[in-house]
């Protein structure tokens, strides 16, 4: 059912002025009118407008986006044409209408609801509602001069929205309250296009648009330039009206960037790859987010290719420059920012968002596929954090090829900033590349200056054998050999290989910490690799669900061997009830021995599902060892101070056919062991390959 | 999926923005006016909570603002302005005092409510531009106060025509329909001259003079006696007179101190014509209301 129809609807607002509009009714009009009749505001225009549809409306200021919504508000009519509205319309346009600031919230509840066409009857109904949504339990009696701004307009939303309506009007609403109610409002309009509601949406957020609507609207000088297909219609706008608008483009060979107010849009071949957020740079002073986008830019040599941007903002002595160039095909964008004078600034970044069509990436050694994005998801996510020995990290799209491999690189950041890959919430819709700088503050602010905050390089011309490559250099800084045995480390764990032969499987050797239920695995912490010298490797490992770190220390012996220490720096009392060092084996190993027991891991059909393992008793004993045809043995020995250890080797289920051999500390039936705050060596011992031909 | 409102039951909606409405359909005004009655009555209270929350006297300034005023009237009249031939301003055993005030609040009401009404839809353009609603509500809400001020005075006109050893009798009932008259006056002159100053703000200074000329045109502070006594001896000529008459107030305020003070039903004469011009001003008011009010928020 069509909610909303119009036909040829068209509004055209009357001359302003008493004088103007007075004498232009009469004879006398004709004498004295010079000034030229008003241009329309809205040219004629058909629409319909289906139940349960959200229909996007976009286009620069003044193109008439609000005439149509006050239209169909009923805040105003037509000049010609019809429309018709059917159900009951609620505008999210101008919150707390009515609202006065000598009334006490629960009256100005009343009232506004009573202006957005409430009855006494069904405010009661919802009230608690209303006051749950805006978080205001405490205050509701106050009167509203006592409120915050960001309370003040958690009430306006939530009242708006409580009003049930058949049709949402939503005007750049959700740029309203912090972080954490802009979110709740997002999922709020989420929810309501799910339950079916219309919503006709009005925004600049073009990655909100994206993923709210069905369809968009492009108004431009009041004329319809574009309606239908979401991203067909926003690339356009990105392109037609953002340049026309003054704005500074570069382009080199296929690619393109734009800069738009403090963003800068990235195109290969005419397709965005940035998602409508692009890149920009966001920065916390002052209790509050600050965006480049809400900065005054000015353009500095703009070239064909290069030009230097400074953004100033009306209320902060703050300056960002944006220094851009895109040679042969590689976008570079050089980022500083300056305070004037001393400053509360805690957080600086550059946020690259990109187009959730982007599904694979690579940081360093390691490589990933994002999460997909889901509905509920309110909150950015951490994805990947780039070790701070990598300075590049890549993304690949999905197989249908229209979008480019983007290589990502930093130079020039500081040492403290992080690079880091998210993604963000659902209406944004986009992955993050993002390189972010925690300026710690203390009860001195910082003294003016010019600070760098990095050089990000894109590179959308990349191809996948270019992103491999980027993996290997990588490699070779993350391994460490000895002899013909070589550790490579990935992901948390480390791959073994002989003669360039991979020895592990899956999960490599790595480690795992029980925590009273909880198991932790090595793999599950974010790392970061540092060569102390040639032949040494450390490798720290972080968690959110321990306070400390795990830090593993491989050091390169005689030939062959391989030293192995871990250390646990628990920053908090910690109790442990068993730790183990594992080694997943490749296929080839069929046995193994301790210095008890020996045995055969045999085929994992006949094992069933399950863990099983295969030690008839637990003896202690310092090492265990696999063998297989044509393959080194493989040693994994703990030292005699270590005390006792527990040679264990499992077959895992079917599905894995996994053979892991281990080495574990077990608190048996004393429960845990207890550890106090510092450091505690959890392992130390050697790992030795033996060649089958010298055997 | 959860319940967008929260879970509570929500009864169909009735109100339909008066935008949205035929334009031509006089009879839908009555109808949205019924079903913003709350919104009405909300705005009204709104409008006497802000004017009195944080004055330290509070609501009692409503019964503060007639006494001082007659006080100050009563004195000019009485003591300053004391009339040459000894003849009583008003009629034979009516004090002055009381007939001032009986002229004075009824008067101050429709003042009040005409220039509050003719201001509101500019004052309260923030909710004209904003929100969808029955547009009549905002200058019938301005009247909310000057009703409120007017119960407040008749209180004090009662009490201090009592103290003056006046009698209250049945004849006051007769003050119901003659109310019921000037508000339709009123009510229909505020639809008026609200909708007409959005476009020409001229109207609202236009309105202020009107209003000071009537009050000395109307009979105030003074009987209409005077008027018909001075035409008849040929002091005032027959045409001015008339013109003097074209002003329902003056009919109707003569009819209050018939009423009320002198205790006997109005000459009958005296309803005819405020009745008919009543009917006219709310007609005409509420019809050129209607037809500005689809796109009054376009001149604010």
């Amino acid at each position: 059912m069509a909610l909303i129809e119009a036909t040829n609807m068209a509004k055209r607002y009357p001359a302003l002025g008493g004088k103007r509009a007075l004498l232009g009714r009469g004879g006398m009009g004709r004498l004295f009118r010079t000034t030229p009749p008003v241009p329309m505001a809205l040219s004629p225009l058909s629409l319909t407008v289906e139940a349960g549809e959200a229909l996007g409306i976009i286009g620069r200021n003044g193109s008439g986006k609000s005439t149509l919504l006050k239209l169909i508000a009923g805040v105003t009519a037509p000049s010609e044409g019809t429309l018709k509205v059917h159900g009951r319309v609620a505008s999210l346009l101008e919150l707390g209408a009515g609202f006065h600031p000598m009334l006490t919230g629960r009256e100005n509840v009343y009232l506004n609801a009573g202006l957005l066409g409430m009855r006494h009857a069904q405010v009661r109904a919802c009230f608690d509602a209303i006051v749950d949504f805006a978080e205001l339990a405490e205050h509701i009696d106050r009167t509203v001069d006592t409120y915050s701004s960001g309370m003040f307009v958690r009430l306006a939303f939530s009242v708006a929205i409580h009003t049930d309506p058949d049709v949402f009007l939503v005007d750049e609403v959700l740029s309203v309250g912090d972080e954490a109610f802009q979110r709740k409002c997002r999922a709020r309009i989420l929810a309501l296009k799910e339950a079916g509601k219309t919503i006709l949406f009005v925004s600049h957020d073009l990655g909100t648009v994206q993923t709210l609507c069905d369809r968009v609207l492009l108004l431009e000088q009041g004329e319809v330039l574009s309606r239908g297909d979401t991203q067909a219609t926003i690339d356009y706008y990105l392109r037609q009206i953002g340049q026309a608008q003054g704005i500074h483009r570069v382009a080199s060979g296929d690619v393109e960037a734009l800069f738009n107010h403090g963003r800068l849009s990235l195109f290969h071949r005419q397709r965005e790859v940035t998602a409508p957020l692009g890149l920009k740079v966001q920065f916390f002073s002052m209790g509050s987010y600050h965006e480049s986008t809400s900065a005054e830019w000015t353009l500095e040599s703009p070239g064909e290719t290069e030009f230097t941007a400074v953004g100033t903002f009306p209320r902060l002595p703050v300056r960002l420059y944006l220094t851009v160039s895109l040679v042969e095909g590689r976008l570079c964008l050089s980022a500083a920012w300056e305070n004037t004078q001393p400053l509360d600034l805690s957080y600086v970044a550059l946020q690259c968002f990109l187009r959730s069509a982007y599904t694979t990436w690579y940081a360093g050694t390691q490589r990933g596929a994002f999460p997909p994005i889901a509905p509920q998801d309110h909150q950015w996510s951490t994805v990947a954090t780039v070790p701070r020995n990598t300075a590049s990290c890549a993304v690949q799209a999905s197989a249908d090829g229209a979008l480019p491999p983007l290589l990502l690189e930093i130079s020039d950041a500081d040492e403290c900033a992080r690079f880091q890959l998210d993604n963000t919430d659902y209406m944004a819709q986009a992955r993050i590349v993002h390189l972010t700088e925690a300026i710690p503050t203390g009860a001195v602010p910082l003294p003016p200056g010019r600070r760098t905050l990095g050089t990000l390089v894109l590179d959308p011309t990349c191809d996948d054998a270019a992103l491999r490559q980027v993996q290997r250099a990588q490699e070779a800084a993350e391994r460490i050999e000895s002899g013909p045995l070589m550790a490579q480390y990935r992901g948390g764990a480390l791959a073994l290989s002989a003669h360039e032969q991979l020895l592990t499987d899956a999960l490599h050797l790595h480690a795992q910490l029980r925590c009273g239920a909880l198991w932790m695995l090595g793999t599950d912490f974010t790392w970061d690799v540092t060569r102390e010298t040639d032949d040494t490797l450390v490798i720290t490992g972080r968690s959110a669900r321990l306070a400390g770190s795990l830090c593993w220390e491989v050091t390169a012996a005689t030939p062959h061997h391989l030293g192995l220490v871990l250390t646990l720096h628990n920053e908090e009392r910690l109790s442990l009830s068993e730790y183990n060092l594992s080694l997943c084996l490749e296929a080839g190993y069929n046995a193994w021995q301790s210095a008890e027991a020996s045995g055969v891991f045999g085929d994992a059909g006949a094992l069933g599902t399950g863990w099983t393992h295969l030690n008839p008793t637990y003896e202690a004993g310092p090492y265990i060892s696999a063998t297989g045809p044509e393959r080194p043995k493989i040693t994994l020995h703990a030292d005699e101070s270590l005390g006792t250890v527990f040679p264990t080797a499992i077959r895992t289920d079917t599905a894995q056919d996994g053979r892991v051999v281990q080495l574990l500390c077990s608190s048996g039936r004393a429960g845990a062991f207890a550890l106090e705050p510092g450091a505690h060596v959890l392992f130390s011992g050697r790992l030795w390959t033996e060649d089958p031909t010298s055997s | 999926m959860k319940p967008v409102n929260g879970g509570a039951t929500i009864t169909a909606m009735a109100t339909t923005p008066s935008t949205h409405a035929d334009r031509g359909a006089l009879l839908q005004v009555p109808r949205d006016l019924l079903a913003s009655r709350e919104l009405l009555l909300d705005l009204v209270r709104k409008d006497l909570r802000v004017r009195y929350r944080y004055a330290a006297l509070g609501f009692l300034w409503a019964l503060l603002e007639p006494l001082a005023y007659m006080i100050v009237l009563t004195f000019i009249f009485e003591r300053v302005l004391t009339p040459t031939d000894g003849v009583p301003m008003f009629g034979e055993g009516i004090p002055f005092a009381s007939g001032l005030l009986c002229g004075l609040v009824f008067w101050q009401f429709s003042t009040q409510s005409i220039g509050a009404a003719t201001a509101s839809l500019v004052e309260n353009q923030h909710l004209v531009k904003k929100v969808a609603f029955t547009r009549e509500v905002i200058p019938l809400a301005a009247m909310g106060y000057p009703t409120f001020s007017l119960l407040i005075g008749l209180v004090v006109l009662l009490v201090v025509h009592r103290v003056l050893g006046g009698q209250v009798g049945s004849s006051a009932l007769w003050m119901a329909p003659l109310f019921l008259i000037q508000l339709g006056i009123t009510a229909g002159l505020g639809l008026l001259t609200s909708a007409l100053n959005v476009r020409y703000r001229d109207v609202g200074y236009m309105v202020t003079v009107a209003l000071l000329l009537g009050f000395y045109a109307s009979p105030v502070f003074y009987d209409l006696d005077w008027v018909l006594a001075a035409t008849s001896s040929g002091d005032v000529p027959r045409a001015v007179s008339w013109l003097y008459l074209t002003n329902p107030m003056a009919a109707l305020l003569e009819a209050y101190r018939q009423a009320l003070l002198e205790g006997r039903r109005p000459d009958t004469w005296l309803f005819v014509w405020p009745s008919v011009v009543s009917l006219l001003a709310l007609t005409g008011g509420t019809v050129v209301f209607r037809r500005q009010a689809a796109t009054v928020s376009d001149y604010l």
